[in-house]
């Protein structure tokens, strides 16, 4: 017992005096966490319209130019004349441009409208309202009653800012690199450079030896994750609605899958450079696959159901719903989560009993 | 020469504290070591020679528990490893070739943490003292010379105090004046009466430590037998050496210039 405690002890020591090690899990995610909170997405989106008119047409422009403008940030007008704004059109710079020009004969209004091709539906849309509003103010104009009565009520939602979205992704991710590279770089490397050698010829048992390595592992996950849950508590306000206890357990769940895969690989890899290697694209796959940074809706349906089951899909996807919607074991959700995360887990045990090597060659 | 070699060992008492018998391991239908026997006394310097691939180090590596056994027995003073390693590995010190330890432990943490994994420990600072190395004992190993480091590897084959060490190539990299005083501090472990088990491709090496050794090629021991006995036996087979009478050598030289202290 003592040995197994000095050998953990001296672990937790090694992490924190490694810079490198630190810097990773601890800089680099609340460094994520900070630029993607501070980001605002919404202005991603946001459709330009043109507006081309001549004295006679400007006040039907400047109504239709109010009515966009009301409905909310999303819609931003310019004004210019025909080839200007067919110019920008082509340059995808307009989701629409609008035409207002007195017909010569009728003396009416004409409104020609172009749409960008290649954003179609948002184009469309936009039409439809142009459309609506015109409709209206005829209905207006020949005082007809309306057929049907349509009334709208704003409804107050759970809505996910972009940091209450990513953080619980950013502490899965956090814990996956933990798992992996807590193996590769002391376990495999240790071995590569004899000291796992050394330490066996002592009367050090490799169960303590391996033991000791997890529990590590475990502790410094849990501080890891602590911090990051207090930093983005303290900047960001990020509020844990749903039992804290449940996070700890998927959370320890999901570290111990990760280290099993950090075994399975080091037993394929012969050294620390091809298990880095390997390594590389398995995370970056994972990590633009399993929602950490982004939501999957936007993945093409293949690629969306076969990534429903990699583990760190599961363990992001529980964490967020325990974090932010207070889900708990009986919601369908976590315990698929925690059962696939548990087969995950014995299958790479068992994979890496049969691989794993304590020795070089 | 620096050193003569008195021989504190007494033949006369010979207690065997290491039986290997018919000691063999193959790999890929290759005899590595082919059924070697033989018998290591209690206090000696025993020496195996052997040229590279002569499976001098497989055999070691099946002494010290670090390899498994096709077919054999081992016993430690009695103890025997295949079923008991852990009480074997008690009263072993081993130094590897291998020379890496934890990079962010220091000199000190490093001997206190191998000395937790044995029942009997000795003090880490005394160690340090025994090997001259105790300013660096907060020191990261990476700050350690060549010659710094196989220190530390002798300190931390000694963090249990052992009966018997395997030292393997003690001396190779070191200056003249280092390996001079590594040899000594070998002679001394005699003293307290502990067996030592040494690798070497230094004959001279050989030649001034040890009491016995054990010649292998090709998986078997040629030979068992003291350094002057071998000797004896090859001069009597008719060889002559080509003898230029040199009453000093370049070493002689060098140590006489460059003094007789260790130097990190």
């Amino acid at each position: 017992m003592k040995v197994f405690i000095k050998l953990t002890i001296a672990n937790i020591k090694m992490f924190f005096r490694d810079r490198q090690s630190i810097i990773w899990s601890l800089l680099f995610p609340l460094i994520i966490i900070g630029i993607f909170g501070i980001l605002d997405f919404a202005k991603f989106s946001t459709a330009k319209v043109g507006l081309v008119y001549d004295d006679s047409t400007k006040v039907y422009a400047t109504s239709i130019k109010e009515t966009l403008i009301n409905i909310g940030d999303y819609y931003k007008i310019q004004e210019g004349t025909l080839d200007d704004e067919k110019k920008a059109l082509t340059n995808d710079d307009r989701i629409m441009v609008l035409e207002f020009k007195t017909n010569e004969q009728t003396k009416k209004l004409d409104i020609n409208a172009y749409l960008n091709k290649g954003n179609e539906q948002t184009a469309q849309a936009t039409f439809l309202i142009i459309q609506k509003i015109f409709a209206d103010y005829e209905l207006k104009m020949s005082k007809i009653e309306p057929l049907f009565n349509i009334t709208s009520e704003v409804i107050n939602v759970h809505n996910l800012r972009n940091v209450d979205y990513l953080v619980p992704g950013i502490i899965a991710m956090s814990l996956m690199q933990g798992g992996l590279l807590g193996v590769i770089g002391t376990i495999v490397s240790y071995r590569e450079k004899g000291i796992l050698k050394r330490l066996f010829a002592t009367p050090l048992s490799k169960s303590n030896f391996l033991l000791s390595q997890i529990i590590s592992r475990l502790l410094i996950s849990i501080l890891q994750v602590s911090i990051l849950l207090i930093s983005s508590y303290l900047i960001f306000q990020i509020k844990i609605v749903g039992n804290i206890f449940l996070v700890a357990l998927v959370g320890i769940l999901g570290s111990l899958t990760f280290l099993a895969f950090g075994f399975t690989i080091s037993g394929i890899a012969k050294t620390s450079e091809s298990a880095r290697a390997i390594l590389m694209p398995v995370q970056m796959i994972m990590m633009f696959t399993s929602g950490v940074y982004f939501s999957r809706d936007v993945l093409p349906t293949w690629l969306f159901k076969i990534t429903a089951y990699e583990p760190l899909t599961y363990l992001a996807d529980s964490l967020r719903y325990i974090m932010t919607r207070g889900y708990t074991l009986n919601d369908k959700v976590i315990y698929t989560a925690v059962i696939s995360l548990f087969i995950w887990l014995v299958i790479l045990v068992v994979v890496s009993v049969k691989t794993f090597k304590w020795e070089k060659n | 020469m620096i050193l003569c070699s008195a021989i504190i060992f007494n033949m006369n008492k010979l207690k065997p504290i290491i039986k290997v018998k018919s000691l063999s391991k193959k790999y890929n239908g290759l005899k590595a070591v082919n059924h070697i026997s033989f018998d290591v006394y209690e206090g000696e310097i025993f020496g195996i020679l052997g040229p590279n691939g002569a499976g001098k180090t497989t055999a070691i590596e099946m002494i010290e528990g670090l390899r498994d056994i096709d077919t054999g027995d081992i016993l430690i003073d009695n103890i025997d490893i295949d079923k008991n390693p852990i009480k074997a590995k008690e009263i072993l010190g081993i130094q590897l070739q291998e020379s890496e330890y934890f990079d962010h432990l220091n000199v000190c943490e490093i001997l206190m943490l191998f000395g937790s994994f044995y029942e009997k420990t000795v003090n880490p600072k005394d160690l340090l003292d025994r090997v001259e190395l105790s300013s660096k004992g907060k020191s990261l190993v990476k700050q350690l010379s060549g010659g710094q480091k196989q220190r530390l590897s002798i300190a931390l084959t000694l963090v249990n105090d052992p009966k018997i060490l395997f030292l393997d190539e003690p001396t190779t990299g070191l200056d003249p004046q280092a390996r001079r005083i590594m040899w000594e501090f070998i002679k001394n472990l005699q003293n307290e009466n502990k067996t030592v088990i040494l690798t070497t491709h230094y004959m001279e090496e050989a030649e001034t430590l040890c009491n016995r050794v054990a010649i292998m090629d090709e998986g078997k021991i040629l030979t068992i037998n003291s350094p002057d006995n071998l000797i004896k036996k090859l001069l009597k087979k008719g060889f002559k050496k080509e003898i230029k009478v040199k009453e000093a050598n370049l070493e002689d030289v060098f140590i006489d210039l460059t003094g007789k202290k260790l130097r990190d």
